[in-house]
């Protein structure tokens, strides 16, 4: 039984279209349980899970995915969870200096934390 | 129970909530005025558990047979000010003449400087942030609230267009304004997080607890009757009873949909009584650019363009109101990730017969919207909108421009207006209410809202509808 987790899958992603940057992974652990939870529903989950499962071969499967009649789909979640991630992190609080550790923050939920677009300034021209 | 009022309000949107503030300044301490909502009434925490601002799901209320053109509205005390994002440009003082100027559209009854001294006071009521800098609107007062931060894509395009971009007038506080803190640019402005975003809940809230007024929630107006030439009743259906109510004078603020259809359901024919069903349409176009960073403003959308609104070209395709906006996308490309902007052009339509509401044949106890197409005008304007788009990539370090395949990004092609069904005019024959909004026939009836809009104009409309609600109540009280 494949079970209903699909944290291995998220990890994966990012571990694979994001590999220039340096995760702790505790914190892409952390990040893929909370996205996995929020954002990967029951009607599509089933395939995620098996993806999960078979992560260990990534790569492989990310390009014969890519290829696949699920593409469009597939794509549209990578780059969620790409953008979430980074959204998530510290990455852009530091100016999206990618020779940093990028540390996870919390869920990029603009109703749990409000007031967290990282591309937003406030204060008024001189 | 005493069923009689002085004044019937039905709704509690913008529309009617400007409408009823303005005539509580009028009334006499002994007046008894009754506000009927559909909805009930949330407070914003429970817009922030929920996530979510439409509190009866509204495609529940109506028939829509069309799936690329949806209608969106809210169900609830404080109606669609509930849901919007809080964009408020004036119209210009040609939408009020396009059949005068450019032989297309109607004419309004009223014209700009009719209503520009309302204008000043909704967006006093609303705290509206802007500047006339750039902004062809003339203006008697200075706007309430400075302007948000542009972002660095926006002061591009307004080195290039002094006379013509703005930043974008807004009810998303720039600055802490009474109970609401400055817009953060979260980005999720139909359920604002943190409520800067001016509602009717937050900012006119006031006028539900006046000792002159009472609200039933939950209230669903059926009907009007009327005897001669006067409403002489409103049924309604509450808490699983049907009653009738009566009112000296009836004021109807529900919204496109069904304020036309409240009067067809009463019986009420004519041949523009729900004709003309209209709103703008848009597309969004987004910019990949090289070296530029879309950064830097301070709320959602922070730049409005009207380099393509006024002009002759209107005698052949719409005008269009440029937004630019500032959310979290992200382009997932290592250094450059807020190297691009979306660009939304936002166009009016003409209102015209064949797009209307009337009663459901499956359920003639709710409403249909039949649309069957977008007109001839706006397809001018979508063959149009590379030139347009080429005007501002010319100003802008641009890579790749991406066009969508069709009309808007948003699903069900809709900008969440609704306009244009029981629309305004000096013949009977050709409107349904007079420039003061009051029906030609029933003079004791006054239809609020943008469904009394003779022509959409780019701009969004809740500040337009919210200046003639303080007009109309003036005309009636003052």
């Amino acid at each position: 039984m494949l079970g209903n987790d699909c944290s291995l899958f998220v990890m994966a992603v990012i571990r694979h279209r994001l590999d220039y940057l340096s995760i702790p992974e505790d914190d892409l652990k952390k990040f893929a349980d909370d996205f996995q939870k929020n954002r990967i529903h029951e009607t599509n989950r089933r395939f995620w899970v098996f993806l999960s499962a078979i992560s260990f071969i990534h790569p492989i499967v990310d390009s014969l995915v890519r290829m696949s009649s699920r593409s469009q789909q597939y794509e549209e979640l990578c780059i969620a969870i790409q953008e979430t991630f980074l959204l998530s992190s510290d990455f852009f609080f530091h100016a999206a200096d990618t020779s940093r550790t990028i540390n996870y923050i919390g869920s990029f939920d603009p109703w749990e934390r409000p007031c967290s677009n990282p591309f937003a300034r406030f204060d008024f021209d001189k | 129970m005493d069923t009689h009022f002085d004044l019937i309000v039905v709704g509690t949107g913008p529309a009617a909530a400007f409408f009823l503030y303005r005539a509580l300044t009028h009334l006499p301490a002994s007046a008894r005025i009754l506000v009927l909502e559909r909805g009930a009434f949330h407070d914003h925490k429970w817009h922030i558990d929920h996530r979510d601002t439409w509190a009866e799901r509204h495609r529940k209320t109506f028939v829509n047979h069309n799936p690329n053109k949806d209608w969106i509205y809210s169900i609830a005390v404080g109606g669609s000010s509930n849901c919007w994002y809080g964009v408020t440009p004036r119209m210009l003082p040609n939408d009020f003449k396009l059949r005068s100027l450019y032989g297309v559209g109607y004419d309004w009854p009223i014209t700009y400087n009719d209503i520009e001294p309302y204008y000043a006071q909704a967006e006093e009521i609303m705290a509206i942030s802007g500047t006339g800098d750039g902004c062809p609107a003339p203006r008697s007062t200075p706007f309430p609230q400075p302007p948000h931060r542009f972002t660095d894509v926006d002061r591009a395009i307004k080195k290039a267009f002094p006379n013509s971009f703005t930043a974008q007038p807004t009810a998303r506080a720039r600055l802490a304004v009474r109970n609401r803190p400055a817009c953060c640019a979260t980005g999720v402005c139909h359920a604002c997080p943190v409520n800067a975003k001016f509602t009717v809940i937050n900012g006119l809230a006031g006028i539900f607890d006046d000792p002159r007024v009472t609200l039933w929630t939950e209230t669903l107006v059926d009907r009007f009757e009327f005897s001669g030439d006067r409403v002489s009743g409103v049924i309604c259906k509450r808490k699983k009873q049907e009653f009738t109510v009566r009112g000296d004078l009836v004021a109807c603020g529900t919204n496109g949909i069904f304020n036309p259809f409240l009067l067809q359901r009463s019986g009420l024919a004519h041949p523009w009584l729900g004709r003309g069903l209209n709103e703008q349409v848009s597309v969004t176009v987004r910019l990949d650019l090289n070296g530029l960073a879309n950064v830097g403003g301070s709320s959602i959308g922070n730049g409005t363009g009207y380099m393509f609104w006024d002009g002759e070209h209107r005698r052949k395709r719409p005008a269009a109101m440029l937004l630019t906006s500032q959310g979290t996308s992200i382009r997932l490309e290592k250094g450059r990730w807020r190297e691009f902007v979306n660009l939304l052009f936002v166009f009016e339509d003409i209102p015209s017969q064949d797009r209307y509401v009337i009663a459901s044949k499956e359920n003639p106890k709710i409403p249909e919207t039949v649309y069957p197409s977008f007109s001839d005008y706006l397809e001018a304007g979508r063959k149009a909108l590379p030139g347009l788009v080429e005007q501002i990539a010319n100003v802008l370090p641009v890579e790749k421009i991406h066009y969508p395949s069709s009309w808007s990004n948003t699903k069900g092609n809709t900008e969440a207006h609704i306009l244009g069904t029981t629309r305004m005019g000096t013949d009977p024959i050709e409107s349904v209410v007079d420039s003061g909004q009051v029906h030609h026939r029933y003079r004791n009836l006054v239809m609020l809202g943008s469904s009394v809009f003779p022509s959409c104009s780019p701009a969004n409309p809740t500040l337009t509808l919210s200046a003639l609600s303080l007009r109309a109540a003036d005309l009636l009280f003052a």
